[in-house]
């Protein structure tokens, strides 16, 4: 049990920056979730804190003490590899039972403590067997046994359920989220997939190219996402981002774009003139926001194509196009359109993410 | 069956008679009182059938009593050496190998292309080119005729290759498996010992029974380092023997006897010794 702190951690493979200036605080008994693209970082910091790998500079602490100079072995993290990097030659009881070994634990103690966690995630048919007579979902239980027997004071755990099919990775999800709330030790998790991100965490860090974009509750991210990346890379289908200038004419203001002009309250166009200085700016919109209808609402709204409509069972997805762009737009199932067909899309001002189009930052 | 069939079998059937006959022979009189062996017509069979010349190598019966004496014993020692040598070789030679392939395989270190060349380019040397400065050097050092003068040439011709080779089999081996025990408490040392070399283990195994195999049959070095000498393996021993008078069925028996390593190790590996071997053979002779 501990806190993990991250200061200016960079971490370089020759000329690749892996992570670039990554500063993090993993509050005791949490569960943090490191998000992103591959290739982002995200499994470079895991091992860091692992002890895995050395950053070229930055410093590590768990618990209230620096441990950039202690080895893996002396940090007392325990981690699950994608991969479940079980002991191919040791039967289930021995993977699990190994790290008590090297620590010398007396034997009676091991039968004790590996027949207890076995039962906890109901393995014990597993101690007997080796690993290459397991399923996917078998190892990955093992491995997780493996990890908590000796009750870690951090819980590391690169995409655990990545090998798995989909089935199971909803189950298997449940349970490390039960297993979290029951060990009460700091989980940090990495993952590519966003809706394992968004269910398990506490709080998420996304990622990309080497560098935190978002440190926040999973409402946040989701909510107030503060970079066109995070926008686009969190929510399914993700964010719809449109370039657009802000004008103002006869003493209203409005956003245009290519091939729409949408009016805007006064309001709105304060908090972006308080924010900004700049008139380049990228709208932001769920796709789960827009409302469609035939006839042209009030006020903020674009004219739109239906280029084509997607059923994915209980909604569907409809492309719409706004000159070249085309914009996705979640609806429910009894929503019925045809293609080539004129509709109008309007959204609440609540649900409009504005963002300056040079930085690609959130304005407010 | 159509004619091809015929002419492949027989040409099959001529193979390996070819190449088996000589060990037939080889057995035959070994197993042959001596004068016996020059009978005309030949026996094909032992008879009377006799283990003399086994059991007088081995020490339980007594030498026979011949012109030369003292083959028996030269012959039993070689044996012993043999061991000896190709036990120590193969055991310092594989604990070398796998320590340096394992660095060579996970470590980033300065001029590690530049020693793996180096360790490539002394299989690319004739060996003939390296003989007299061999030999010299180890004269000179007074290591000519003794067991350690052995060891060092056959430890030193086996380490680059099996350097080589385990090298292939470290970098397959998954990484995650090693952070893995890293992270679950073992040190390095630890984790090279037990996981490690654990997952490596049937392929050490068999490089290290195959370089034994190597030693044991090895003649050029054995002849050059230790001929004639209290340290001389086996197959100078046998080459002794064909002196001023050879007595034909004792030779029989040592070559029978130092055939056995082989013929165990072909049991062992079955079929994956033809893609070994020509590994195995190509050790010594090329490495040093």
């Amino acid at each position: 049990m501990a806190r993990i702190v991250l200061e200016n951690i960079v971490k370089k493979y020759g000329k690749v920056l892996a992570v670039n200036n990554v500063s993090l605080t993993v509050p005791d008994k949490e569960f943090i979730v490191l998000l992103g693209p591959s290739g982002c970082g995200k499994t470079t910091i895991l091992k860091t804190i692992a002890g895995l790998e050395r950053p070229d500079s930055g410093n590590i602490y768990i618990g209230d003490e620096i441990v950039n100079e202690k080895p893996p072995e002396k940090r007392d993290v325990a981690m699950v590899f994608q991969s479940y990097a079980l002991y191919p030659y040791m039967s289930g009881f021995d993977n699990i039972a190994f790290p008590l070994r090297v620590r010398k634990m007396p034997k009676p103690e091991i039968q004790q403590t590996v027949r207890m966690v076995a039962e906890k995630l109901g393995i014990t048919s597993l101690l007997d067997r080796k690993p290459y007579q397991m399923s996917g979902g078998e190892m990955q239980r093992v491995a997780v046994a493996r990890a908590m027997v000796r009750k870690p004071r951090v819980f590391l755990l690169d995409e655990p359920l990545s090998n798995l099919d989909a089935k199971l990775r909803l189950s298997a999800r449940t349970e490390l989220k039960k297993l979290h709330e029951e060990l009460g030790t700091t989980f940090v998790y990495v993952t590519h997939d966003q809706v394992e991100a968004l269910v398990l965490a506490d709080k998420v860090a996304l990622m990309n190219n080497g560098e935190i974009q978002q440190f926040d509750t999973p409402e946040n991210l989701y909510d107030r996402p503060t970079s066109t990346f995070v926008a686009a890379f969190v929510g399914s289908p993700s964010t719809n981002l449109l370039q657009c200038s802000l004008r103002d004419k006869d003493g209203s203001a409005f956003l245009e774009g290519e091939g729409f002009e949408l009016a805007i309250s006064p309001g709105l166009r304060q908090k972006i003139g308080s924010s900004t200085s700049r008139r380049e700016l990228i709208l932001g919109i769920r796709p789960e926001n827009f409302h469609l209808s035939r006839e042209r609402p009030e006020a903020c709204s674009i004219e739109a194509e239906v280029y084509l409509v997607e059923s994915v069972g209980s909604e569907v997805i409809v492309d719409l196009r706004v000159a070249h762009e085309i914009l996705k737009a979640k609806l429910p199932s009894r929503f019925k359109a045809s293609e080539g067909e004129k509709l109008w899309i309007s959204f609440n001002e609540d649900d409009m993410h504005i963002f300056d189009r040079e930085r690609e930052k959130r304005l407010f | 069956m159509n004619r091809r069939t015929v002419v492949l079998a027989v040409a099959v059937v001529l193979t390996v008679v070819w190449s088996i006959f000589p060990i037939y022979w080889m057995l035959n009189i070994s197993l042959m009182n001596e004068p016996d062996v020059l009978n005309r017509p030949p026996n094909w069979v032992p008879n009377p059938l006799t283990f003399n010349h086994y059991t007088s190598i081995i020490g339980w019966t007594k030498e026979l009593s011949r012109i030369v004496s003292g083959q028996e014993q030269s012959i039993r020692r070689g044996i012993v050496n043999s061991f000896i040598v190709g036990t120590s070789s193969s055991l310092i030679a594989m604990a070398l190998a796998t320590l340096g392939a394992y660095a060579f395989a996970r470590f980033q270190f300065r001029f590690k292309g530049g020693y793996f060349f180096m360790l490539l380019l002394s299989r690319m040397l004739p060996p003939v080119s390296i003989i007299v400065p061999y030999y010299l050097i180890f004269s000179r050092s007074h290591l000519v005729g003794t067991h350690v003068g052995l060891i060092i040439t056959y430890v030193a011709a086996l380490i680059p290759i099996n350097i080589w080779l385990l090298l292939g089999i470290f970098s397959s081996l998954p990484i995650e498996v090693e952070s893995s025990a890293r992270v679950d408490g073992c040190g390095r040392l630890k984790t090279y010992s037990s996981v490690v070399l654990r997952m490596a283990s049937a392929a050490i195994i068999s490089m290290g029974l195959l370089a034994f195999g190597t030693i044991w049959n090895d003649f050029t070095y054995a002849q050059l380092i230790a001929a004639g000498s209290p340290a001389q393996t086996l197959q100078s021993s046998i080459s002794g023997l064909f002196a001023h008078y050879v007595v034909f069925s004792l030779t029989g028996a040592a070559v029978t006897i130092g055939m056995v390593p082989s013929i165990i190790l072909i049991i062992i590996f079955g079929r994956r010794i033809t893609q070994l071997r020509g590994l195995g053979s190509m050790t010594l002779r090329e490495a040093a």
